[in-house]
């Protein structure tokens, strides 16, 4: 599955949302490394 | 079978960096990484140089935080040599170390973090993006880039260019500024300090808007890693500090860092995962960067970021685990950052000549230079041979110091949301952006 726009790279299934990747991506970017 | 999740890159990131998370079948989170480029090989490349050309080679490993990774090097030969600088250059690198803070902060939090929270985390991420942000929000959107704009010009002032400095050198710093440039970043203070306080109030709406995320996803008890010079905020000076998950604070010199941080070498990774040693690996695995920098203060340097400080704390205590709260602690050292700024044009010393010694000897000696970087703790371990070759180097970034406390953390975000389904009961505002 592919999703349009930010992540164009991303790998998963697809019964994940996009929007719970990016809660994960956010935690990420609280640290900003 | 099991299920893994990849994301790579993770975007809006001032790095570049990927997730991966191994779910099994019956759901339970099994493995979670985050990886980085993990071989730079700097520490080889300093072998056999100059000790004083050093500064001018480190600024290169970040495109984002060279001016850091200028000085910090720089101190550490001073230290080895035992070269005690001229306090008008103590101050122009306090100067453009505040000016970097301020400019890496206004990018981060617009450009970088808000677009999540503007248009809410589940917005369609065609849109999720700053460029958005500014065509919805023009005066947030131009505010914010004349924030990032004047610090990028103050750090090409004092550091000779913006991006990969020369200015610092062993002894103190080349130059000056002259006194017509000092003048023209004088008069844009006052909108500065505003436009940054307009930044805190906006972020504290955000807190309130989504405080149920703030307070319930991510809060991970960990250490911390700071800097404090006699317990105040300090990134260009000070000791290292370190904060346990209950809040006791533990003081290190610079030179005695082996005693406090760890390096322990994943089976995923050659990036080291710091941890605190007293501790042990895992227990003592610690968080850096602007909520660790701030748990680690007993106070700030300046008058209203004490303030915003002590908002804070009155709201979610002295030492909180909120993962979220990073980017409330990011304002908070933004604010600092640009008073710092104004107090520093407004003294003398920074236009006085008399910023660097020629009392200086190469000698056979190590010596420790650490800064705060804007994404956390930068030390520089350099040891001179008598001639002033560099025989070894030792580099903890700041991106080393932060690994292990981001997977420890999005670990526990992952079982909140795979296996607790947190996000199911989550309140979630109304975004601002539409």
């Amino acid at each position: 599955m592919k999703i349009k726009g930010e992540n164009v790279n991303i790998k998963m299934s697809e019964d994940v949302p996009e929007g719970v990747v990016n809660l994960l991506e956010m935690i990420v970017r609280c640290f900003d490394c | 079978m099991d299920k893994v999740i990849e994301v790579e890159p993770v975007t809006r990131l001032e790095g570049h960096g990927g997730l991966r998370l191994v779910l099994s079948d019956d759901g339970k989170v099994k493995d979670v990484q985050f990886n980085i480029t993990s071989t730079r090989f700097f520490e080889k490349f300093l072998e056999g140089r100059y000790c004083e050309h050093i500064p001018r080679i480190t600024p290169r490993i970040c495109g984002i935080c060279p001016i850091p990774h200028h000085i910090a090097p720089t101190k550490a030969v001073e230290d080895a040599w035992g070269v005690q600088i001229p306090e008008p250059a103590y101050k122009l690198r306090q100067l453009i170390m505040n000016a970097k803070q301020y400019s890496s902060h206004a990018l981060h939090f617009y450009a970088l973090a808000a677009p999540d929270f503007l248009l809410g985390p589940f917005a369609d991420p065609a849109l999720r993006n700053v460029v958005h942000v500014i065509n919805k929000m023009p005066d947030v959107g131009a505010m914010a880039l004349k924030m990032m704009d004047f610090g990028q010009k103050l750090c090409a002032e004092i550091g000779g260019k913006s991006v990969h400095p020369i200015s610092a050198i062993v002894g103190g710093m080349k130059k000056a500024m002259d006194e017509t440039a000092r003048d023209k970043f004088l008069k844009q203070i006052e909108n500065q300090v505003e436009w940054s306080k307009k930044t805190v109030d906006i972020g504290l709406k955000v807190v309130e808007d989504y405080w149920d995320v703030v307070a319930n996803v991510g809060v991970v008890p960990t250490y911390y890693v700071g800097m404090t010079k006699n317990g105040v905020h300090d990134i260009y000076d000070g000791d290292i500090r370190i904060v346990s998950p209950d809040g006791q604070k533990f003081d290190y010199p610079p030179q005695k860092y082996l005693e406090a941080l760890g390096e322990h070498i994943p089976e995923h990774s050659y990036a080291t995962h710091m941890y605190y040693k007293p501790a042990g690996y895992p227990d003592g695995i610690y968080r850096a960067n602007t909520l660790a920098m701030i748990n680690a203060a007993d106070k700030m340097a300046t008058p209203l970021a004490d303030d915003a400080l002590k908002a804070m704390r009155a709201k979610i205590g002295n030492t909180p685990h909120f993962t979220f709260a990073y980017h409330w602690a990011r304002l908070i050292e933004l604010v600092e950052s640009i008073e710092m700024i104004a107090t520093l044009l407004q003294d003398p010393d920074i236009v006085n000549p008399d910023c660097k010694t020629l009392d200086v000897e190469p000698r056979e000696a190590d010596g420790v230079g650490v800064v705060e970087a804007p994404r956390g703790l930068l030390l520089y371990h350099i040891f001179s041979d008598v001639d002033g070759l560099c025989k070894k180097a030792n580099l903890l970034v700041a991106t080393n110091h932060n690994i292990a406390g981001i997977e420890k953390t999005l670990m526990h975000v992952a079982k909140q949301v795979f296996e607790d389904k947190a996000l199911d009961g989550l309140k979630l505002p109304e975004p601002w952006i539409k």
